[in-house]
């Protein structure tokens, strides 16, 4: 019993809308967590998951409002205490990691600011010690170069480097609870596999229990001694992970299992595929420069149709500002590119509707690529009614179209993209670039969409400083690097 | 006059321009920071136990600061030049009264160099306006 | 209780019914005044009494009348000239930070000569050449009234362009009136929808001033801020003759206030509220 360091006993948690109505976000709920124990929380996107992970620090968003239920923490009511008690509860014990990254950090401030900020304010260290902790932590989380890296600002960055960055700033304080939402989701397979095993390492070396929420079964299997199945707010089954899978006692548990297991089966080895003909896109001895630095020194090499060619190099060698002369935000100082054939105009005001329609590019960051006052039917019917001229209802059946391929639901076409979990946002942002000809991505391609895609009409270049994830999912991987003439092939 | 009965001279024009430009800049403040306050990593700042008072300074404030430095600016450069009602009230000789008589005087090379320093400071002040709006924001300062 | 689908809060409600009795009030002036704007009715400054509520002015016109009168000019001119300057203001403002070459040089230049002759100054300037007639008297204020606009939508709108997302647009290949519209607009509306209930304000007192010196609108025309002047004096005598003017402009300047503060509300809702 002393062991106890949370207990959520028939939570109730409602939200009042604008108009006055009152929905139930969760309903008795009860949740119990030792030390160094990590409970898994499943379900899908509206099930609750968040708000009790929020509940967990005491906290509940504006609008909503916690009406039922004890939460106590190491044996003392937190959810009796005043504000300023609550605040002190918070990142010092109990500590929560987002969703997204771009979200939770300060654009305007270093990251070392950020991920220090929180041992100083709550008066365990000074900020030299904190820093030398979070160059630790950067450290055991993997980051490039740890002891600069806290000098970057968050847009200087990469998506998975900031997930990590986040995990660093949530482990500041050591602290007693880690409320974890989604934290891999947003990164791609490889890295996410990396930072579930650091995370693991760290729960386990300082005995923090966790609360790990997701809607991914085998990531969550892989990590949590106990998983409770939620639905609408309220639980649906609880058990350990090896029942879960394998012998689940409700049907909704075994309709998730199932669903889980036929996108398994149905994610085949990543696309890999065939050159299948004509260039698409040529580059021939492309340079470019910012004022008088060379960035990019004379890159020579041809995308044929249907193939991925990935670009691969450390941060400032290059790679984004070859994407953006082949996008036009750019002009080469030297070299000349063709698309299908024809010589491409190297400013973006030269080129043709039909050109740029052709030529797309996938941002990192979904929260940053999409604009947070326009709603989902805005978003993805804009470059459908500007490049094709529909009228409105066709467009609006054409998007609700899209979202089925992403298995969102339609009520999402009035939504704004900050109320998406992140997984969707991602997934979102690449259908947002589609119809394509050449896409053009960095580092976060999620296999499953790129399936249904059917990429067989395109092809890709793909740009990202991780070798292993160039190979898995590129058909003839090359590495470049800033000075090198011509790309040479990677066995 | 020595500096204590100059400060009791200036006291009464100065509360009543403060009073002129504390409006604008209040709400200029305010609305921006609202704006600020309502995305996300506002909300990780709470959740991170972070003092309220803080959040404002430290988070928001500098994300905010962009529109109200000009309105600073603004408020400066009409300080500085459209207060002739309020010196001709108070009757103290600034120099948009200097103007006026020399308007009056038909002196026309004390009117040029008002003009000219009057461009000066708005010109002035926008350029460290801009300069200090860039400062403030990291994406600004160092492009991708 | 709701508006537009959004909840009204206390101060929603005090600001929007502020503004609705005002543009009741001078809508129906001539029904509900109940004597001609120049109608001399009794002595000079004479205290509020049954035949004139609010008493009377320096030349014994009631005050009531030409208060209502005189909203029609100044709130109509105000609004307009508010307006005016922030349809400039902010296309070119934005502009100016969405393109960022020698465009946004070249404005910004403009912007600064502009604003260096004092605004009294040019404004007098310009309407003893052009005349006083109501669209060059809104013009002019407007468009020395659009350059601070410019200023500010300026500087949000710069912060706004370096982002993804606008870039994004660029690259599909939209044009600098979508990207503005769409793109910018949404996210720069905190900082411009306070600057607008200020605007509103500072417009009422420039049209004041211009009429005080006599351009702008003419006796016996009404005008708030020129019955503030004309009865200015009277504040030595204990007459609260300036002071009603005064504080209907006041009034509905705070209307104003509390209307967009809704607007922003409704907007931007902060985080933490609670927490």
């Amino acid at each position: 019993m002393s062991d106890e360091i949370l207990r959520m006993a028939g939570l109730r948690i409602v939200a009042r809308s604008e108009g006055g109505e009152v929905k139930t976000l969760v309903d008795g709920i009860d949740v119990r967590l030792r030390r160094g124990e990590v409970l898994g929380l499943i379900g899908e996107s509206g099930a609750g998951k968040t708000t009790i992970g929020l509940a967990a620090l005491a906290y509940s968003r504006a609008g909503c409002a916690i009406i039922e239920g004890r939460i106590s923490f190491a044996g003392g009511n937190i959810d009796l205490l005043s504000r300023a008690g609550r605040r002190k509860l918070r990142g010092r014990h109990i500590a929560y990691v987002a969703q997204s990254a771009a979200a939770s950090f300060n654009p305007a401030k270093s990251l070392y600011q950020q991920v220090c900020e929180m041992p100083v304010r709550h008066g365990l260290m000074g900020y030299t010690e904190a820093k030398r902790r979070a160059v630790e932590l950067f450290r055991e989380l993997d980051l490039p170069s740890p002891e600069t890296f806290g000098e970057r600002y968050p847009h200087q960055v990469s998506g998975g480097q900031l997930q990590r960055a986040m995990v660093a700033m949530a482990m500041s304080c050591r602290p007693d609870i880690l409320v974890l939402d989604e934290p891999t989701t947003a990164l791609d397979v490889t890295t996410q596999i990396e930072v579930l095993a650091v995370i693991r390492k760290l729960i386990r070396e300082h005995r923090t229990a966790g609360l790990y929420i997701s809607h991914d079964l085998a990531v969550v299997a892989q990590i949590a001694q106990r998983i409770m199945v939620l639905r609408h707010g309220r639980m649906v089954e609880l058990g350990e992970p090896g029942q879960i899978l394998h012998q689940p006692r409700e049907d909704y548990t075994r309709r998730l299992v199932s669903v889980r297991a036929a996108a398994q089966a149905a994610r085949p080895a990543p696309i890999l595929l065939a050159r299948q003909g004509e260039p698409v896109v040529e580059l021939a001895d492309v340079s470019a420069a910012y004022g008088s630095v060379r960035v990019v020194k004379h890159v020579t090499f041809t995308v044929y149709r249907g193939e991925t060619i990935a670009v691969v190099g450390e941060s400032g060698s290059g790679k984004s500002t070859l994407a953006r002369v082949i996008c036009g935000l750019r002009s080469p100082a030297t070299g000349s590119i063709r698309f299908r054939g024809q010589p491409l105009p190297p400013e973006l005001s030269m080129r043709s509707r039909d050109q740029l329609r052709r030529i797309q590019l996938i941002y990192q960051m979904p929260d940053t690529a999409l604009n947070p006052r326009q709603t989902v039917l805005e978003i993805l019917g804009r470059p459908i009614s500007f490049y094709f001229g529909l009228p409105a209802a066709k467009v609006r059946t054409r998007v609700m179209e899209l979202l089925h391929l992403i298995d969102l639901p339609a009520e999402f076409l009035s939504r704004r993209p900050a109320s998406f979990p992140v997984v969707r946002s991602n997934e979102f942002a690449l259908l947002v670039r589609w119809q394509p000809s050449l896409t053009l991505s960095s580092a976060t391609r999620s296999p499953r969409l790129s399936i249904r895609l059917s990429p067989r009409r395109s092809c890709s270049y793909f740009s990202g400083y991780s070798v292993r994830l160039a190979s898995a999912t590129c058909s003839s991987p090359t590495i470049s690097a800033p000075s090198v003439a011509s790309p040479t092939a990677l066995s | 006059m020595d500096v204590g009965t100059r400060l009791h001279a200036i006291a009464l024009p100065s509360v009543t321009l403060t009073l002129i430009v504390l409006a604008h800049m209040l709400r200029m403040t305010r609305a921006s920071i609202i704006g600020v306050m309502s995305q996300p990593f506002i909300e990780m700042a709470f959740l991170k136990g972070i003092v309220r008072w803080r959040i404002v300074v430290q988070h928001a404030l500098p994300n905010a600061l962009a529109p109200i430095i000009n309105v600073i600016a603004i408020n400066l450069a009409y300080l500085v030049v459209g207060v002739i009602v309020v010196e001709v009230v108070f009757v103290y000789p600034g120099i948009g009264q200097l103007m006026v008589d020399a308007v009056s005087n038909r002196d026309i090379p004390v009117v040029q160099a008002c003009g000219l320093i009057f461009a000066a400071t708005y010109t002035g002040l926008n350029i460290a306006a801009d300069l200090l709006a860039i400062l403030t924001n990291p994406l600004l300062r160092a492009p991708k | 209780m709701n508006l537009l689908g959004h909840r009204l809060s206390v101060s929603g409600v005090v600001g929007l019914a502020i503004v609705a009795i005002n543009i009741a009030a001078i809508a129906f002036a001539p029904w509900i005044a109940p004597y001609g704007q120049a109608e001399l009715v009794g002595d000079v400054w004479a205290a509020p009494n049954a035949q004139s509520w609010l008493g009377l002015d320096n030349l014994g016109r009631d005050i009531l009348s030409r208060l209502l009168f005189g909203g029609r000019t100044s709130v109509t001119l105000a609004l307009l000239i508010t307006l005016l300057s922030f349809v400039i203001g902010i296309s070119l403002g934005f502009a100016a930070a969405t393109t960022r070459h020698w465009i946004d040089i070249a404005l910004s230049r403009m912007v600064d000569t502009l604003m260096a002759v004092p605004s009294l100054i040019m404004a007098l300037v310009v309407l003893s050449v052009l005349g006083t007639s109501i669209p060059v008297l809104v013009g002019t204020i407007a468009v020395l009234e659009a350059t601070r606009v410019f200023r500010v939508s300026r500087s949000v709108a710069m912060n706004i362009v370096v982002l993804d997302y606008v870039e994004a647009a660029r690259l599909r290949g939209e044009g600098l009136w979508w990207v503005m519209r769409h793109e910018v607009l949404p996210n720069a509306l905190p900082p411009l929808i306070a600057e607008f209930g200020l605007r509103f304000c500072f417009s009422l007192l420039f049209v004041a001033s211009l009429s005080f010196l006599g351009l702008g609108v003419q006796p016996p025309d009404a005008d708030w801020g020129s019955m503030v002047h004309d009865n200015a004096t009277a504040i030595n005598l204990g007459k609260i003759a300036p002071l009603v003017p005064a504080a209907a402009i006041a009034v509905l300047t705070v209307g104003i206030n509390l209307v967009v503060d809704w607007f922003l509300s409704i907007h931007a809702r902060a985080h933490g509220e609670r927490a």
